[in-house]
């Protein structure tokens, strides 16, 4: 064998192994797409996903017509006032808005306290003072910055700690979605609100709804993006309203 | 050249091969080693990156902005989930006419929501995994409150995949997939995909 032989089998070899190895990077690199289609019906035989509560509604065909009336309301009056509240710039609408829930947080306090959730009782007690003080009378929240985070309760929200049942779905014409638990919530809220006592009850909705429309302006269109996406935009509402207070209630 | 030398550059051309091996099986790694954290934290900032470059054509930063989202959320996971039961009962075809139809859908409000808070920041909190389920918990900071958003996500053999999100609790794939029920209960499969085409060609027409 001489010399320019061994030369060209070794170069060979060489380009083989050159060529082998970057056969190799792509095989490897290409193993990850070759895998998508593995457990492929995973999602079907899961159970425990489609077991998620549903809310009895023996009421929707009268519901349904007071969710079609709200949604005229919605867009007919509350949205085009909440427009108008836009001339105000949005730190005076905050201020606005946590002048409101300052003014809320005696009835959140005391719901927690019903939940016996001690802590969050602390923290809403301490909320309202810090923030009727240090924060100009509930203007401006500096309870947030100390690490102490608004979690609003309601009654509603301890009827579900106390395991009652929502009972069935009902919207209310100009109040919008609710159940039956969470109706007598409300009015129990109201009653117990040292704020409505002291302003009357005239004064008290005007309040509520200027907090109603403040909340309005400050949001970014969430009820036109949902009701527009869905096929039945009464359907979805349910279900959202249904998950949102289940979650409320197991915070 | 003497033949310890070839058996030098012969070791050599060897080396680089195992290099090459070494490198091609790190990228895939790599690849698999993104936590669901970082696969939700990378779309997001790339959607947000979309949305607040000022150069884009709308219809351009959509494009872009439906690549990223079919990069890491199982289009087939949500669509077998949302459809439920009665993915079983379709056929082929109507099972992939549904795919294509929801993701548009969910595209459109997925997309929508982000765009409405295209100037807030988004914080990425905590992950929990939970074998091969996850959630990641991040949160929009609005200007008066913050508004929860969690990500679910799954492991396939290839990385994490979203197959679900949450904003204030209330999970897009459930929502959907009540709302879907009682329409293929009233209409049937094929009435569901009509009527979501309906709606397809009205959010077309209202960009």
């Amino acid at each position: 064998m001489n010399n320019t032989t061994a030369r060209k089998i070794s170069a060979f070899f060489m380009r083989l192994f050159t060529l082998l190895s970057f056969l190799a990077l792509l095989f490897l690199a290409s193993v990850p797409i070759q895998a998508q289609e593995d457990d492929d019906d995973f999602f079907i035989f899961d159970e425990e996903e489609d077991d998620a509560p549903t809310m009895a509604d023996p009421l929707e065909s009268i519901n349904r017509v007071s969710f079609a009336i709200n949604d005229k309301l919605y867009r007919g009056l509350l949205k085009p006032i909440a427009r108008g509240l836009r001339v105000f710039p949005v730190p005076v609408r905050n201020s606005a808005a946590n002048f409101m829930n300052n003014l809320g947080t005696p009835v959140s306090a005391m719901n927690a306290l019903l939940q016996f959730d001690l802590p969050n009782t602390g923290t809403e007690i301490s909320r309202f003072a810090i923030n009727s003080t240090l924060g100009i009378l509930g203007l401006f929240d500096p309870a947030s910055n100390m690490g102490l985070i608004r979690d609003n309760e309601d009654l509603g929200q301890t009827l579900g700690s106390y395991g009652v049942g929502h009972g069935f779905y009902i919207v209310i014409p100009f109040l919008g979605a609710s159940s039956l638990r969470d109706f007598t919530g409300r009015l129990g809220n109201a009653a117990m609100n040292p704020v409505r006592s002291e302003l009357g009850d005239d004064e008290f909705l005007i309040l509520m709804l200027l907090n109603i429309e403040i909340g309005l302006s400050l949001d970014q269109d969430t009820y036109e993006s949902f009701y527009d996406s869905a096929l039945d935009p009464y359907i979805f509402f349910r279900s959202a309203y249904m998950q949102s207070r289940a979650g409320q209630v197991d915070k | 050249m003497s033949v310890t030398n070839r058996f030098r550059a012969l070791f050599k051309c060897f080396c680089h091969g195992i290099a090459y091996l070494l490198l091609a099986a790190s990228f895939q790694v790599q690849a698999q080693n993104a936590t669901p954290r970082e696969t939700v934290e990378t779309t997001v900032s790339a959607i947000l990156e979309i949305l607040r470059n000022d150069k884009l054509e709308r219809e351009e930063a959509r494009v872009m902005m439906r690549a990223e989202i079919s990069k890491s959320f199982d289009a087939r996971a949500m669509s077998q989930s949302v459809l439920s039961t009665n993915w079983r009962d379709a056929s082929k075809e109507q099972q992939e006419a549904f795919q294509t139809l929801f993701m548009e859908t969910l595209e459109n409000t997925y997309i929508g929501r982000i765009e409405a808070y295209t100037n807030e920041e988004v914080e990425f909190r905590q992950e929990e995994i939970n074998n091969n389920r996850a959630t990641v918990n991040s949160v929009i900071l609005a200007s008066n409150n913050e508004i929860p958003v969690n990500y679910k996500l799954r492991l396939r053999s290839d990385g994490w995949f979203v197959y679900d999100v949450e904003v204030e609790n209330v999970s897009m794939v459930s929502s959907y997939r009540e709302t879907y029920r009682s329409v293929v209960r009233r209409d049937g499969i094929d009435g569901l995909l009509a009527q979501m085409r309906e709606k397809a060609a009205q959010a077309q027409e209202q960009q």
